[in-house]
């Protein structure tokens, strides 16, 4: 179960500008993280989508929050028991090295 | 003129609090939503301090909640909290451009019977 959970962590950290990630169950204990994110995040991150899960409880479908703070992000979405929060960076280098891997394809091609 | 205050084209609702939580303005899907009102005060309270490594503590600038037909945007200026109510999708995106055509009609009419005025 856990290799599951840790597969689909590294394929989370494989997205674009995605610095950390990690999934939460329901009491806010964290079942497991990946990257550059603090393990006990896991409980507020819980607390935060319970409380928005109020904003809507006819909602069929989960809400996803989002957290803007300057190049940083915080996305929590909660599906059923599970609450899953990733981290995000936009770094003026991570949009270089985009370019630059796109003009040397565009090169090589 | 209608009555709500319009902040984005595709707009269904708006609430304006004061910091303490209590309703200064409202309008449309949001018109007199106390409860609503609480719940993102809630939620503003939780979003302040998350991980002072990541988000440093009361940094958090703006915030949405996005559902799968509408969304909510909320940001904080002059110790003031607005939420904006969006609408998305094809419903929203007729609603939104039929209004802001009229909209932009009545601009051009306004702008025309100025010009008219000045004329004369």
């Amino acid at each position: 179960m856990e290799q599951q959970l840790e597969k689909v962590l590294s394929e989370i950290l494989t997205q674009q500008d995605t610095v950390g990630a990690l999934v939460a169950n329901r009491q806010g204990l964290c079942l497991g993280a990946k990257g550059n994110i603090n393990p006990n995040v896991s409980g507020i991150g819980m607390a935060i989508s319970e409380q928005v899960a109020k904003l809507e409880p006819n909602s069929t479908l989960p809400a996803t929050v989002c957290l803007y703070s300057g190049n940083k992000r915080c996305v929590i979405q909660k599906d059923g028991d599970i609450t899953g929060i990733i981290y995000k960076q936009t770094t003026p280098a991570t949009a270089t090295t985009a370019a630059s891997a796109a003009a040397s394809t565009s090169a090589s091609n | 003129m209608d009555k709500d205050k319009q902040i984005v084209p595709n707009q269904i609702g708006y609430l304006i609090l004061k910091d303490d939580g209590a309703v200064l303005e409202s309008g449309g899907d949001l018109k007199n939503d106390e409860r609503s009102a609480n719940v993102i005060m809630g939620l503003l309270n939780l979003t302040e301090s998350i991980d002072d490594n990541f988000i440093a503590n009361s940094s958090c600038e703006r915030i949405t909640i996005d559902y799968e037909h509408h969304s909510y945007s909320i940001c904080m200026s002059n110790r003031h909290i607005y939420i904006v109510k969006f609408s998305k999708g094809q419903n929203g995106a007729t609603t939104s451009s039929s209004s802001s055509t009229s909209v932009y009609i009545d601009a051009n009419n306004e702008l025309t019977t100025n010009s008219g005025t000045v004329l004369a």
